[in-house]
């Protein structure tokens, strides 16, 4: 096959389809040296704005209760370096974030933990609160491990055996980590996705390497997300979008849930708590208000009772999702000003955000801050 | 370099109660020692920012002193013709209020001080000088927020102030508590979730002294002195039904309302709830409490 100088310029009839369908000419363009990181981190700024800009829906049914499965896979292509230092210590790292984030947003969701390496899913970690034992069985999983092929089907499987019998109330969730470009599955993967369509469990993926049909399929159907990674900070920002809760609509069932509000007190006979039977013995605890039982942290399930044990404040912290702060409106400065939250002088040609309620001025630092962390304007009068 | 936001009390009530609880030089003796405690702080190092903000009915009026954009060039370590005059202005202004249900509003002045702090820290980061990571680290723990309350209930409010809390620990800042009255358990929560100290001042002149040993010194330094003891936090949750604190409730799945006893349909959301599977169990509660009674025996 002779290809002329034209011809070679352009590349293969082929090639061209492929880069359209997935639009990486339009997104990724390579500056004078061949790199393309400026245009990754254009694609993960804009991101970013366009989640500021846009009103966030309020007072729509978000599944603030949340049973999340992570799939990691292990597979041996999980030792690719594609990501610094590896595929794997990456997405330890980036996933260890993202559970502190997640319990900081959800605060009495559950979330476990399978891998799935050598075609065999395994759950290293149960439902659970904890952080600590995340992170601890997450951290434990090194790369010598990894070998052998990820199987979606065992994983979907596993997943799905665990959460198809919990209440219906809460929003059912599998997030996979997908680093392997196949699936060895011992039969029909549609069939699965079929059955985890039926029981109205939500599947995201997020592939480290490359977009597989089967997981967009996957995502599509099950009213998930489907992602690819490009470098690891555009990682960070797609398994962040999962930290927020998602919007359910009227498919989910409504509860109500029994709770109990432990204090924090000192108590006199220092007895080991029910979380660690042989751990350490504190002097401060909470106290299942039914049955007695002692824990060193909320939130937890009461291993007596069955009653969950929250704090109030962990409570109210969920609430701002259903009372989010309205974007602000971009003006011009005026140098003479200064900013209402933080006293500074607009900089000359910067813009100034304007809030729609109590007209009051803000710099884009703290609009940022108001936005992302206060879910509130200083200048407005509160009232509930 | 750190930067301490002080939020004071600026309810007419308030004050006026604590001219009837301990005389008239009660109001002269707090803002002594606020003054007294400001200048100190001020004093210690040049590069130590000060913001005094006062929560009262109206949210435009805040700010009684900033050290940043007070001075032009030359650095002022005196704040008290700052305070009187400012804690003037906002009771002044709160005793012009006609609407008798407005009460103060802690929460966007927590949040202007935040906002504060948080240019401070990013200011703190942008200079050349202090260039060494480790320091920088430091530096910014040591801005924290200083709340003198002087009344033990805030009614609304709840939830931002529990978010504003929660972000304060994230970013590092500290948040202390003052109370002149008891403190709300609102308060409470707020210092053991930041990290921060929460007293209790039964008389004004001791409030001095409690600021200078306790809140003067950064963080870092406070297992040097000798702590406060430490109370029990209480950590129950109001119901949306009655406004009553309960250590046992039922909460709705979908907004997180909660309800002191089971009911079908929820009140803030108008979800509708199935009825809770063990039935059998449900008839005794007419005889209220009769499941309480029975579970305690596993103890």
């Amino acid at each position: 096959m002779a290809l002329n100088g034209e011809e070679e310029e352009k590349g293969y009839t082929w090639e061209a389809d492929y880069a359209e369908g997935l639009n990486i000419r339009g997104v990724l363009e390579e500056d004078e040296k061949g790199s393309i990181e400026k245009s990754i981190q254009k694609v993960i700024e804009e991101a970013r704005r366009k989640a500021h800009d846009t009103d966030r829906p309020s007072k729509c049914r978000l599944g603030i209760m949340r049973y999340l499965y992570i799939v990691v896979d292990c597979s041996r292509f999980m030792q690719d370096k594609s990501l610094m230092p590896s595929r794997l210590a990456a997405t330890i790292k980036i996933v260890t974030q993202f559970l502190d984030k997640f319990f900081e947003l959800n605060p009495i969701a559950q979330v476990g933990l399978i891998v799935c390496k050598d075609r065999k899913a395994e759950r290293i970690v149960p439902l659970t609160g904890n952080v600590r034992q995340l992170v601890t069985a997450l951290t434990s999983i090194n790369e010598l491990q990894c070998m052998g092929d990820f199987s979606l089907q065992n994983a979907l499987r596993l997943a799905l055996t665990n959460l198809k019998d919990l209440p219906k109330h809460f929003s059912r969730e599998v997030l996979v980590i997908m680093s392997s470009l196949t699936s060895v599955d011992p039969g029909n993967i549609f069939s699965t996705i079929e059955n985890v369509q039926a029981s109205a469990v939500r599947c995201s993926v997020i592939g480290l390497a490359a977009e597989l049909f089967v997981c967009s399929q996957l995502a599509k159907l099950t009213k998930g997300k489907y992602s690819v990674v490009l470098d690891s900070s555009h990682f960070e920002l797609e398994i962040n979008s999962h930290a927020t809760p998602p919007s359910t609509g009227k498919t989910l069932q409504c509860n109500a849930v029994e709770v109990g509000f432990p204090k924090h007190e000192s108590v006199e006979r220092e007895i080991s708590c029910l979380c660690h039977s042989s751990g350490p013995i504190s002097k401060r605890g909470y106290e299942c208000p039914r049955c007695g039982g002692r824990y060193c942290s909320i939130p937890v399930e009461c291993r007596v009772c069955r009653l969950t044990l929250v704090a109030a404040p962990q409570l109210a912290r969920a609430f701002r999702h259903l009372l989010p702060l309205p974007p602000f409106r971009r003006i011009d400065a005026n140098t003479e000003a200064s900013c209402f939250a933080c006293h500074r002088k607009f900089a000359a040609s910067s813009s100034a955000f304007e809030c729609k309620q109590c007209a009051e001025r803000f710099c884009i630092d703290c609009d940022i801050f108001l936005h992302e962390s206060l879910y509130i304007c200083p200048g407005c009068k509160t009232d509930l | 370099m750190a930067s301490v936001v002080v939020i004071i009390e600026g309810s007419v009530c308030a004050w006026g109660e604590m001219n009837e609880a301990h005389g008239d030089e009660a109001i002269p003796e707090i803002i002594r020692s606020l003054v007294a405690f400001t200048n100190a702080h001020l004093s210690m190092s040049a590069a130590n920012g000060l913001l005094i903000l006062g929560y009262g009915v109206d949210t435009s009026k805040q700010v009684i002193f900033d050290s940043r954009s007070s001075v032009k060039g030359n650095v002022v370590f005196d704040t008290s013709r700052a305070v009187i005059q400012g804690i003037r202005e906002i009771l002044e202004h709160g005793l012009n209020v006609e609407d008798s249900t407005a009460h103060s509003s802690l929460a966007p002045a927590l949040a202007h001080g935040l906002c504060y702090l948080n240019t401070c820290t990013t200011l703190s980061e942008a200079l050349p000088t202090n260039s060494i990571a480790t320091t920088e680290t430091k530096a910014s723990k040591d801005n924290r927020v200083l709340i003198v309350s002087m009344r033990d209930e805030i009614v609304t409010e709840h939830s931002q102030l529990m978010n504003l809390f929660f972000t304060a620990n994230k970013y590092g800042y500290c948040v202390d508590v003052v109370a002149l009255d008891n403190p709300s358990p609102l308060l409470q929560q707020a210092a053991d979730i930041t990290g921060g100290l929460c007293l209790r001042v039964s008389k004004p002149d001791e409030l001095l002294k409690a600021l200078m040993t306790h809140i003067l010194c950064p963080t870092s330094l406070r297992t040097s002195f000798s702590s406060p003891p430490e109370g029990t936090v209480d950590y129950r949750a109001a119901c949306i039904c009655h406004n009553r604190l309960v250590n046992q409730a039922w909460i709705c799945s979908v907004c997180l309302a909660i309800m002191c006893q089971f009911m079908p349909i929820c009140k803030v959301c108008k979800a509708v709830f199935p009825l809770p599977p063990q039935k059998p169990k449900k008839r005794p509660s007419t005889a209220a409490g009769g499941l309480a009674k029975k579970k305690p025996m596993l103890k």
